[in-house]
């Protein structure tokens, strides 16, 4: 039987624990009150930089160690940086909790981090941006820039989160010990656990290697509030790797907890619009009209709805052969929002949700995404037991999703990015100078 | 300060409960229940037999003409069929397999199986849809062409495996639209046939009632487009065991102006799981560069900051295995990012590893096989390439042993055998403009613009 309990230390730290008989696995992960919107004004990237210092060593721990101990005792780890927390996550053989817990709570005590380290993760940082960005066709497209200067006009919310060059290379140790005393509080934080643990012995490791790290102030969380477009706004840019055209479609969507019933019929419209080979918008711009050769979504928060606060969008993304189509092919985007906000036929709600629910429980199957997904929720909703509840809400709110279509997806607030290719398709080489910016 | 905890011995990996059946028409079935979630993971395996290196288009389009029209049902019909019965499923093709993949609810197991089935077993291949899908895999190829991971992927297969259909060429744009509906019909006549087929079934099942839906909806396969004579798998000419290629030949840098990063490939073909000194090749590979904590990962990027993700480790196909070191370093480190690598392989190759390394890489190993195996998805993924791969359904029970096994001597041995950079064959896709110079001082470079 799965339980999930939830206390909060005498230090503000909030543990969430989801105990859950079966294989010999835990996962544990750790996510901080802090993003890319946090990053103040001439330090973007700041935030993923700092994650990366995470793994520069800690109090006890000398660089290189933290992997060492996790890996050499069968264990995974990583961590990652969304807009509004940063995450750090090892999944491990269930009798390697203590280790992880002792970790993580090192780490959170006081990262250790010298010149030499931060020279070099600044270096690694620029080769992760010039592997996922710079070098490749396609990169960044359209979640680093494109959509969120489009869609906002603050620089929270409307800059790069990997950073500028010129910025990463502007860091210094002084910045990282301000960072860390401003945002890695543990009050500012949450330790998640799941698997095969018991919840009362996992609550009292947690006290004895978390328990006396001293409470600190948190910061405030400003407000990012934004209001959404009046009308239409556009971009395009030339990608010089790219040899075919993009298109990406942002649409500014409901608080995802502030309006929280409106943002679960988001989620569905998604579905049902446009993620997988029965999607409406992969039935006709795919298959049946054969406009483009893939479409999807893609939430603000990256890599699923429930990482980012308010506020933050949707974005349509189409790869598609010809730049001459991009007309027809919003045409059709339109259509077919408009017929969901006209109704929707309860099968197809009822076949969506059953696709739904068939992924919730292939990613409750996986130990560490469940406590991603618990530490989310109890992060930024104080209720972990949402996790379980996903399904049902979906299920509820699909009589919302033809307002959410009429009210949020209409032309008049989106951005439109259009992608337009640097390669000549054809000979797969670069037109003019083909030199990337 | 609390001192570092220590943990004890890891669980094991154990495989209980596996059964193993063969049921008519010679369909093999490996299942075993995990009702972990109300899910079964089901993986289908079709060896496709010598695919031939003539063009590789059908493989590429094969997988998307079976969701595309089956019988007298079209995609969408497929499509929405499978979405109201819960199912995830995907379809991919190698030069060894064609697969599906599918996370299917428990209590539509049998309608499940069913619709998996008649997908491979029935593509009807619709005019209108060969062409549609002919212009979406135009398109991927397209954009392959210009990606330099895949760039670096194909210049590396092709120097591995010459001729051979492992060399996985990209296709040209006028093959893939001259591949017409005969074609890929006759493609799937010869190469998709239901004996020998492999399906692997995890998760909330009962094997002995999955043999029964399997059976039964395998006895509608053979339909009226294959006579009885075409069904076996042994009157297909099997894939040529790809022949072994020397090393020491010069680097080949594939050039792309103003790239503002190289992709370094360093490989070369090593044993396989059926050769004894596979584990202790894997642990070599792990230390090397299979973890964070390794050597490559320590050296490229934690010292020198040359790289965000380098990484080692063995490719397995059916017939062969590589060793293939990767990674994205930054132009102007070319030449020093790929001395590195040298001297790392060359230390694997001549000293032995640390008692702690080694120790520290088979704990790794067995816990990230225990964890993926406690999962239906990771369970079910590795009984599908290790049982295609020829080895018995409890294999990953054996390899653990086999791991214990293996000592600091015969991890050298291994690593002396395989991993010396003097057998590895080079490939770097970057600005020539730039790193020729440093490239060629370390040895001859082939430079294709």
């Amino acid at each position: 039987m799965t339980t999930v309990s939830e206390t909060t230390l005498d230090n503000g730290l909030r543990l969430v624990l989801i105990s859950d008989p079966g294989a010999p696995v835990v996962a544990v992960s750790v996510h901080y009150d802090v993003g890319f919107r946090s990053e103040p004004q001439g330090s973007t990237g700041f935030a993923h930089l700092f994650e990366h210092l995470m793994f520069q060593g800690s109090e006890q721990l000398p660089k290189g160690e933290l992997p060492r101990l996790i890996e050499s005792n069968g264990g995974i780890m990583n961590g990652f940086t969304r807009p509004d927390a940063t995450v750090y996550f090892e999944q491990v053989p269930a009798n390697a909790l203590e280790l992880v817990l002792f970790c993580e709570a090192d780490r959170m005590r006081a990262p250790r981090i010298n010149e030499e380290n931060l020279a070099n993760q600044i270096a690694v940082v620029k080769e992760e941006i010039r592997v996922n960005v710079l070098n490749q066709p396609y990169g960044g497209f359209p979640w680093l820039e494109d959509l969120p200067k489009l869609l906002f006009h603050s620089f929270p919310n409307a800059h790069n989160g990997y950073g500028s060059f010129d910025d990463l290379e502007a860091a210094t140790l002084e910045h990282v010990q301000r960072f860390f005393d401003a945002y890695y509080a543990p009050g500012n934080a949450v330790v998640s656990i799941a698997g095969a643990v018991d919840p009362d012995d996992a609550a009292s490791l947690v006290e004895r290697h978390f328990g006396d790290i001293p409470a600190r102030d948190t910061p405030p969380r400003p407000s990012f509030a934004e209001p959404r477009l009046t009308e239409e706004r556009r971009a395009s840019r030339t990608d010089a790797l790219a040899p075919l055209p993009a298109l990406a479609l942002g649409y500014r969507v409901p608080d995802p907890i502030g309006d929280e019933d409106r943002y679960f019929a988001t989620v569905l419209l998604a579905s049902l619009l446009a993620q997988g080979p029965a999607s409406r918008l992969f039935d006709r711009l795919v298959r049946r009209d054969k406009l483009a050769a893939d479409v999807g979504a893609m939430w603000g928060g990256l890599d699923s709805a429930w990482t980012s606060r308010d506020p933050t969008y949707l974005a349509l993304i189409a790869h598609y052969p010809d730049v001459g189509l991009t007309e027809p092919i919003i045409s059709v985007i339109d259509d077919e929002i408009e017929s969901i906000a006209r109704g929707v036929e309860p099968d197809a709600f009822r076949a969506v949700l059953a696709e739904l629910a068939s992924a919730h429980w292939m990613q409750l199957d996986s130990k560490y995404s469940l406590a991603i997904q618990a530490g989310f929720f109890a992060q930024q909703r104080g209720r972990p037991q949402l996790t379980f509840e996903v399904v049902d809400r979906l299920r509820a709110a699909a009589e919302l999703v033809p307002e959410v279509a009429a009210g949020w997806f209409g032309p008049e607030g989106r951005g439109v990015m259009m992608l337009t290719p640097g390669m000549s398709a054809a000979t797969a080489e670069p037109e003019a100078s083909g030199a990337p910016a | 300060m609390s001192p570092v905890p220590v943990v004890g011995p890891l669980p094991v990996v154990t495989l209980d409960g596996i059964t193993d059946t063969t049921v008519p028409p010679g369909v093999r079935i490996v299942a075993v229940r995990r009702p972990n979630v109300p899910l079964v993971q089901l993986r289908l395996h079709f060896p496709l037999g010598d695919v031939g290196l003539r063009d590789t288009v059908p493989l590429r389009l094969l997988p998307k003409m079976l969701l595309a029209g089956t019988g007298a049902r079209s995609g969408s019909e497929i499509a929405a069929s499978l979405q109201r019965l819960g199912i995830l499923a995907g379809a991919g093709a190698d030069v060894d397999h064609l697969s599906i993949s599918a996370g299917v609810p428990a209590d539509s197991l049998t309608d499940g199986v069913d619709e998996l089935v008649d997908i491979v077993a029935h593509p009807s291949f619709p005019r209108r849809e060969v062409l549609g899908e002919r212009e979406r895999v135009v398109q991927e190829v397209l954009q392959e062409a210009v990606d330099p991971i895949a760039i670096a992927t194909h210049a590396l297969s092709g120097r591995l495996f010459p001729r051979h259909p492992y060399s996985d060429p990209l296709p040209e744009v006028g093959a893939v639209r001259r591949t017409g509906r005969a074609r890929l019909s006759r493609f799937h006549t010869e190469h998709v046939v239901p004996a020998g087929c492999l399906l692997v079934a995890v998760g909330d099942v009962d094997p002995e009632r999955l043999a029964v839906v399997a059976q039964s909806a395998f006895a509608r396969f053979g339909g009226s487009d294959v006579d009885d004579a075409g069904l076996g798998a042994s009157t297909r000419p099997a894939l040529p065991v790809p022949a072994f290629v020397a090393g020491g030949q010069p680097a080949l840098l594939v050039h792309r102006p103003g790239a503002v990063q190289s992709n370094l490939r360093v490989g070369v073909r090593c044993a396989d799981r059926h050769d004894p000194a596979f584990p202790a090749l894997f642990l070599a590979a792990t230390v090397f560069g299979g973890q964070f904590t390794s050597r490559l990962v320590d050296n490229l990027r934690e010292r020198h900051g040359y790289t965000y993700s380098p990484r080692a480790g063995i490719e397995e196909r059916q017939l062969a295995a590589s060793f293939v070191v990767k990674a994205e370093v930054g132009t102007e480190v070319t030449g020093a990012a790929l001395n590195e690598v040298r001297y790392e392989l060359a230390r694997m190759a001549t000293t032995d590893v640390t008692a702690e390394e080694l120790e520290s890489a088979r704990r790794y190993v067995n816990g990230v096989l225990a964890m993926a195996a406690a999962t239906q998805a990771g369970l079910a993924g590795m009984l599908g390439a290790f049982v295609s791969y020829g080895l018995e359904p409890t294999y990953l029970e054996r390899f653990t042993r086999e791991l214990a096994e293996v000592d600091a001597r015969s991890l050298r041995a291994a690593a002396e055998r395989f991993l010396g950079p003097a057998a590895m064959t080079t490939v770097v896709v970057g600005d020539a403009e730039i790193v020729t110079a440093p490239l060629e001082a370390m040895g001859d470079v082939t430079v294709v613009k």
